[in-house]
């Protein structure tokens, strides 16, 4: 059946989704329901992203039309329904105030289940290292736009190693300068200077992890 | 005509002959002394920006025995007492809001509201100085007032002063080590001036769906005003670019539809508008600019230098090559991450790939930021040298 609200969604067709969203609410729809269709609707969105159909400028029109759509359901939503999704770290590093690209990641990551823990910009080693531990995070995602402030990135990954967190969380590096020597230099597990490939990292990351606890 | 004379005439037929597409006696090739220099002075980067002549004397003493062509100026951009007489919101400096040795930061911000569209699109220059200075600065909060008053005086005042130390600075490099400046003027993309400046770029990317129409009829305003800044700013000066950073048209910020309506139709006109009074622009594409190439290759021909950053060398050097100058070629990262003897490596096969028939420059392909190692970055001219040879 086709869903007219994941349409609208995936369309982009901002008064139209608000417009099925209010009448869904109105019509006794539970929120879990309406932001379930909206969540298939974000899920297109970063497929057609991945084929080129659609660009950055469209992902932040999809994240700021979702974030209307929970304005209008927040009254609704129960205390108890935060998500359960595996849980992930992500801020922008110490010296950079650059957050669009981490806050499309995060929103996609959040659409998609996963529980983020965001930090911010301009995060100092230490918070990252302090967050890991406090949220027993397996994820750490390190955003950067300024190559200059690649050294700090290196320093969390260093404190890593120092406070005894090293294996216990995969270090993932994005963002416009990030590559391979980024990686090596930082000695990060994974590096994405796009939004696409680092969703296909966090999933991977996660299949590892499920199949090493089913294994063990 | 002295020795240093004759070594400028030689630097300066060099750049001229490769931006109209000819082949020198030599691959020219570009120099610019960026954040990286105070890891090799003993000073923050805070004193750098703040001490003009510090931070000219750096440069002078640096220029001394190196071989290039083309210079790109020193490590400061802006000089931050302008922006800190009136209080302004728009950069955090090094020591001012960032770290002693932290480059400059940009604060982005709507500066301009979606509601102010009608008043901009109306008078854009009115509009700035009644509420785009107000916002973005907070001793000019209550414009007329003393205060304010006082604040505009000290900024412009701030303004000229540093103009005319850097136009000494800039006349001493060139009578003593004989190096040609890159660009004179400054424009932008109009796009970029609504995204960037005023309305945020999500501000804008927003715009693009919600209004349209506001974002084309804003960046038909703006055009004539950025036309004039490139040749204004430059005393009418049309023997070398204007500087145009390019931001939001860089893959993919924009899909094709929108470049196509809302990026390119102003930067076009733009360009047209100052290749008509006899200015070039120097497109300076940060990021990836593949997609757009074909569009790009629409305009007058020798109109731009088209710097690769990202972009496809190949693809830039098939479809724009021997109509536009091409300048760019080695990645920043490899100035950081890389050897010398990794950086000659590239600087070789970059030669090879784009230099062919001339109309190349040898240059970083974005800003040289403070990570990069100055001895990679003195490899890439010596490297110039040994290979550039037509």
């Amino acid at each position: 059946m086709e869903d007219e609200l994941q349409i609208a969604m995936a369309e982009l067709d901002e008064d139209k989704t608000l417009l099925l969203v209010t009448e869904r609410v109105q019509a006794g729809y539970t929120s879990m329901e309406i932001i379930e269709s909206c969540r298939r609707g974000v899920e297109i969105v970063g497929e057609k992203y991945s084929d080129s159909h659609y660009y950055l400028s469209d992902l932040i029109m999809s994240e700021e039309i979702l974030k209307e759509v929970m304005q209008i359901l927040e009254p609704y939503i129960p205390v108890n329904a935060a998500q359960k999704g595996r849980s992930i770290v992500m801020g922008t590093i110490e010296g950079d105030i650059h957050d669009l690209g981490k806050n499309i990641i995060i929103y996609l990551l959040r659409s998609a289940g996963f529980q983020v823990n965001d930090l911010g910009v301009d995060v100092t080693p230490e918070r990252f290292i302090k967050a890991v531990d406090e949220t027993k995070a397996s994820i750490l995602g390190i955003s950067v736009l300024l190559s200059f402030c690649v050294g700090s990135i290196k320093k969390v990954v260093d404190l890593l190693v120092d406070a005894g967190l090293r294996d216990k969380v995969k270090v993932v590096v994005g963002g416009y300068p990030v590559n391979q020597q980024v990686k090596e230099f930082t000695g990060a597990d994974f590096y994405a200077n796009d939004v696409t490939e680092a969703l296909k990292i966090y999933h991977e990351i996660l299949e590892l992890e499920e199949s090493s606890v089913s294994e063990s | 005509m002295n020795e240093t004379e004759k070594l400028y005439q030689k630097k300066l037929e060099r750049y001229m002959t490769a931006m109209d597409c000819g082949k020198p006696d030599v691959v020219p090739v570009t120099f610019g002394i960026g954040e990286w220099v105070v890891k090799y002075t003993g000073t923050t980067l805070q004193e750098i920006y703040y001490d003009l002549d510090k931070s000219n004397n750096i440069v002078n003493e640096m220029l001394k025995g190196l071989d290039f062509d083309i210079f790109k100026g020193g490590p400061c951009l802006w000089w931050p007492p302008m922006f800190d007489a009136m209080g302004s919101k728009l950069y955090k400096f090094p020591g001012m809001g960032v770290d002693e040795n932290s480059t400059f930061q940009f604060n982005e911000q709507e500066y301009m509201k979606a509601d102010d569209y009608d008043e901009f699109i109306a008078g854009p220059t009115e509009w700035l100085v009644n509420h785009f200075l107000p916002n973005i600065s907070t001793e000019l909060e209550n414009p007329g007032s003393y205060r304010s008053t006082v604040a505009l005086i000290k900024g412009a005042a701030a303004f000229a002063i540093s103009g005319g130390v850097m136009a000494a600075a800039w006349e001493k490099w060139t009578v003593e080590h004989g190096v040609v400046g890159q660009t004179t003027g400054f424009s932008k993309a109009p796009f970029d001036t609504l995204g960037d400046a005023l309305r945020g770029m999500k501000g804008v990317l927003l715009d693009l769906r919600r209004r349209p129409e506001k974002v084309i009829a804003a960046c038909a305003a703006i055009t004539p005003h950025n036309i004039n800044c490139g040749v204004a700013g430059s005393g009418a000066d049309t023997r070398f670019p204007c500087f145009a950073p390019l931001h939001r048209g860089a893959y993919p910020f924009l899909n094709p539809k929108q470049w196509d309506n809302f990026y390119w139709p102003s930067l076009k006109a733009n360009i047209e508008g100052l290749w008509a009074k006899g200015k070039r622009m120097l497109f300076y594409a940060e990021g990836d600019w593949t997609p757009y190439l074909e569009k790009i290759a629409e305009l007058p021909d020798k109109s731009i230098i088209f710097q690769i950053d990202t972009t496809d060398p190949k693809k830039a050097k098939e479809i724009l090559g021997g109509r536009f100058c091409l300048q760019g070629g080695v990645p920043t990262t490899l100035l950081t991450y890389g050897t010398p003897e990794k950086v000659k490596e590239h600087v070789k096969r970059t030669i090879d790939e784009l230099a062919g028939d001339g109309g190349f420059i040898l240059d970083a392909g974005g800003v040289v930021m403070g990570d990069a190692k100055q001895e990679n970055v003195i490899a890439m001219i010596e490297a110039a040298r040994e290979y550039g040879v037509y």
